[in-house]
């Protein structure tokens, strides 16, 4: 069915370097009803802080960050995303991505990836996150007075990870956070078998579908949504009441992106949704999937979203309900704890 | 407004070791955002300059397992203090950041964003824990001698401070190559204050020549005087000022309206801190084996230690102390002055010369003294209650150091200015260089 499984994501990338903006423009997009705002790391402001301080000041939406996996340290990343996740309450998810160019790897003193390895490397990233965010049980806390013990050895679990270019031992530092696993959205190159692909414990939550045109996009999205959730990614440019989306977006075109482009109206930008809903409809499960729309301008475009998409989709019954954990809002399973299974 | 010299008070929230009672009703939770919220709340309206959060990337260990008697589980440091810029407005946000396990130009990057986003709040508490047991969680393990951790630092610092000055850096060192141009605009206070926490004679030269502020461990009024005049000494020798690099202690406040109120609290603060697990606990790190045959009530073992260092409680800070001599001397103390085990690990735990116990106005009087001797800048509160604990001394005893002229009336607009730094000239008009750069480039 392709009713209510519509997740919309807004990225909050030009709210400029006062956190205060990102916060707001968050707030409206909460009120507006989007599941999810997202933040890149584009140099300025850290992306995983400004979800941190967006979560700070809001109550449901879910909080976004990107980070790349190649050149930052598996155990911070998990220790920040988990912080996050326990700062939001669970509205926590991960945009992952694999940043493989010079000026990453020159900043830390590595060198670039060969292409074929960076499935394998996400993996082993991937797999570090999984194993900390476990290793520590729910209940490891006991405040057991009787004892004199605060936590339960027998509830925390080492790490123990060997991948090809490092080991992390563990356990976390960090409690496990309040998801048990947070939702991780990657791209789909990156789920070949020996890399992100689906298997139990270990793979990403969601496919992000790439493609040049509108077209191929959907016909991407409607393959990948038989294994699992999708996630596309849009450049926005809309029609306000003085100006067209199509003139404004040839202005753009110095700083084109690699994501495809949506220009037109509110209503043929309604209608792609639709379809796009459609297309990866299916009948067998409850899969949610994400659009994840990045405002050509933030100030023009968002606010067409926010004022004029956002209320006529609210009244449509493509918009899925937002749960209480990003995980439910996604309709995931609770995340069970490998260890814990173990035992 | 007076000329005296005035204290400042930063709050540690320790997230590990006995310090923190949780044994208790009172004691809430170590983790939820909200515990962090209100402390952090409380703290700013009590004026205090600064919020610390610790760092400490490995679980500690006890005898070759996880270490369970004590409040264990912390945030990123960061993280949390992004979302605590969001729910407060002048308190400075500072993050214990060690030298080994993170990347110059990484680290440089995120506390600029942290300053930005605090709008000149932020602060890097420099730590050089190295060892490679915290390194088995990071890709480069154990890489570093304990003799390098401070030219490493020095080297990781002033990479740090080239991003921030000048925002391009090609560094080639021992253990690390960085080609960064910083992309992160200077906020209003032109780069975090560096803070830092080691006392080593390496350390504290360290801290002369690179850091604007030491989290120190020297409370007593004359080893505060004696290691002012320490560092002094050392920041003269690279040219910097008298009374240039702030000092602000470590120190735990026990307070009440009364004497006998403040010793019956301390009682119990001492009780819930160590009772007999955590002081068995402790001598099991030197002794090296466990000691659940002993009891706590008793003399403290008369059979010697069967490890030669003590290294069987990982990320404690004490590794490395001589167990047989140890036990020898502490056996002899104890029988000295007829302590049983309990007794003398609460004597022995160091924070017995770090707490200021008394009323209200015993301790604003004691405070005045420091601030008149110029002993210190100020005071790294670790509360021992999460997160009530900062209750009392907001309410009571800071409007008693205020009437004394020896505390701020207000805040001012940056961590920088709210800790009396000045702001250095030569930064300053970098700082402005980069901006430009950085507006350029984007
Ligand atoms: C008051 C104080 C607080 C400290 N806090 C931390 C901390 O939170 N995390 C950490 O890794 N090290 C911490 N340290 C340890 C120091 O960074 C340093 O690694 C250690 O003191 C050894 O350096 P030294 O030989 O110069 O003393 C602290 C030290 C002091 C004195």
């Amino acid at each position: 069915m392709s009713e209510y499984s519509l997740l919309l994501a807004l990225n909050l990338d030009g709210a400029g370097n006062d956190p205060n903006d990102s916060a707001l423009a968050a707030l409206r997009a909460e009120s507006a009803e989007f599941h999810g705002v997202s933040f890149s790391s584009d140099g300025l402001l850290d992306s995983v802080q400004r979800a941190s301080f967006v979560a700070a000041k809001t109550q449901r939406i879910a909080v976004l960050p990107v980070i790349d996996a190649l050149f930052t340290e598996p155990f911070h990343t998990a220790t920040q995303l988990a912080s996050l996740d326990i700062i939001s309450h669970g509205r926590a998810g991960w945009i992952l991505e694999t940043q493989n160019d010079s000026v990453q790897a020159d900043a830390v003193g590595r060198s670039i990836l060969p292409e074929d390895q960076l499935s394998t490397e996400a993996a082993d990233v991937v797999t570090t996150h999984r194993r900390l965010w476990d290793s520590w049980e729910d209940d490891a806390v006991i405040r057991d007075e009787a004892t004199g013990r605060y936590l339960d050895a027998t509830k925390l679990h080492y790490a123990d990870v060997e991948g090809k270019n490092f080991s992390v031992k563990g356990p976390a530092i960090t409690p496990r956070p309040p998801q048990g696993q947070l939702p991780i959205i990657a791209p789909a190159p990156l789920f070949t078998p020996d890399g992100l692909q689906h298997c139990r414990l270990n793979g990403a939550d969601v496919v992000k579908v790439n493609a040049a045109n509108l077209d191929e996009l959907l016909a991407k999205a409607q393959t990948a949504s038989s294994k699992g959730a999708v996630a596309i990614e849009l450049d926005v440019y809309l029609d306000t009441a003085g100006d067209t989306g199509a003139r404004r977006a040839a202005e753009q075109s110095v700083q084109r992106t690699p994501r495809a482009e949506f220009i037109g109206s509110v209503d043929e930008l309604i209608s792609f949704l639709k379809k796009f809903a459609e297309a990866t409809a299916n009948p067998e499960d409850q899969r949610r999937h994400l659009v994840h729309l990045h405002p050509g301008d933030l100030r023009i475009d968002a606010s067409v979203l926010l004022d004029e998409v956002l209320p006529k989709l609210k009244h449509s019954n493509l918009l899925a309900p937002i749960g209480d954990t990003l995980r439910e809002t996604f309709a995931l399973p609770v995340a069970k704890n490998r260890f814990q299974e173990a035992s | 407004m007076s000329t005296q010299n005035q204290l400042r008070f930063g709050v540690f929230f320790q997230g590990v070791n006995s310090s923190t009672v949780w044994r208790s009703e009172k004691a809430g939770s170590q983790i939820d955002f909200a515990s962090f919220r209100q402390i952090a709340q409380t703290a700013e309206r009590g004026l205090f300059s600064a919020f610390f959060l610790g760092e400490g990337l490995r679980l500690r260990e006890h005898l070759g397992g996880i270490h369970e008697l004590d409040v264990a589980g912390r945030p990123d440091a960061q993280t949390m203090l992004a979302a605590l810029a969001a729910v407060t407005s002048n308190i400075g946000l500072v993050a214990t950041q060690n030298t080994t396990y993170n990347d110059p130009a990484d680290l440089a990057r995120r506390l600029s964003s942290l300053d930005l986003i605090s709008e000149g709040r932020a602060a890097w508490n420099i730590v050089t824990t190295h060892n490679a047991w915290t390194g088995a969680n990071f890709r480069r393990g154990g890489y570093l001698e304990h003799h390098e951790r401070y030219s490493h630092a020095e080297d990781f610092v002033r990479t740090v401070r080239q991003i921030w000055d000048d925002s391009t850096v090609h560094h080639r060192g021992n253990h690390y190559n960085v080609d960064y141009t910083g992309t992160v605009p200077a906020s209003a206070q032109h780069r975090p204050v560096l803070f830092q926490a080691g006392d080593s004679a390496e350390g504290r030269d360290f801290a002369a020549r690179q850091t604007d502020v030491i989290f120190s461990a020297h409370v007593g009024l004359e080893d505060a005087l004696e290691f002012r005049k320490d560092i002094n000494a050392r920041a003269a020798k690279v040219g910097r000022a008298e009374n240039s690099v702030k000092i602000m202690p470590g120190a735990e406040f026990i307070v009440a309206e009364t004497a006998a109120a403040a010793e019956e609290k301390y009682h119990w603060v001492r009780e819930h801190q160590i009772g007999p697990h955590q002081a068995l606990a402790y001598l099991e790190q030197f002794w090296g084996t466990r000691l659940e045959n002993v009891d706590p009530y008793g003399p403290l073992p008369e059979f010697d230690p069967v490890v030669e260092q003590s290294s069987v409680t990982r990320g404690s800070g004490f590794q490395g102390a001589k167990s047989l001599e140890l036990a020898a001397a502490w056996r002899a103390e104890a029988k000295e002055k007829g302590q049983n085990i309990i007794e003398f690990v609460r004597s022995r735990s160091h924070r017995a010369d770090h707490t200021f116990t008394g009323s209200y106005d015993q301790i604003a009087d004691r405070l005045a003294q420091y601030a008149e001797l110029g002993a210190v800048d100020g005071f790294n509160i670790t509360p021992w209650l999460i997160p009530t604990g900062l209750d009392d001394i907001v309410n009571h005893l800071v409007p008693r150091l205020q009437e004394r002229g020896v505390y701020p009336q207000a805040y001012a607009d940056t961590l920088r200015e709210n800790l009396g730094l000045t702001i250095d000239e030569t930064h300053e008009q970098r700082a402005i260089q980069r901006l430009k750069t950085v507006q350029e480039v984007s």
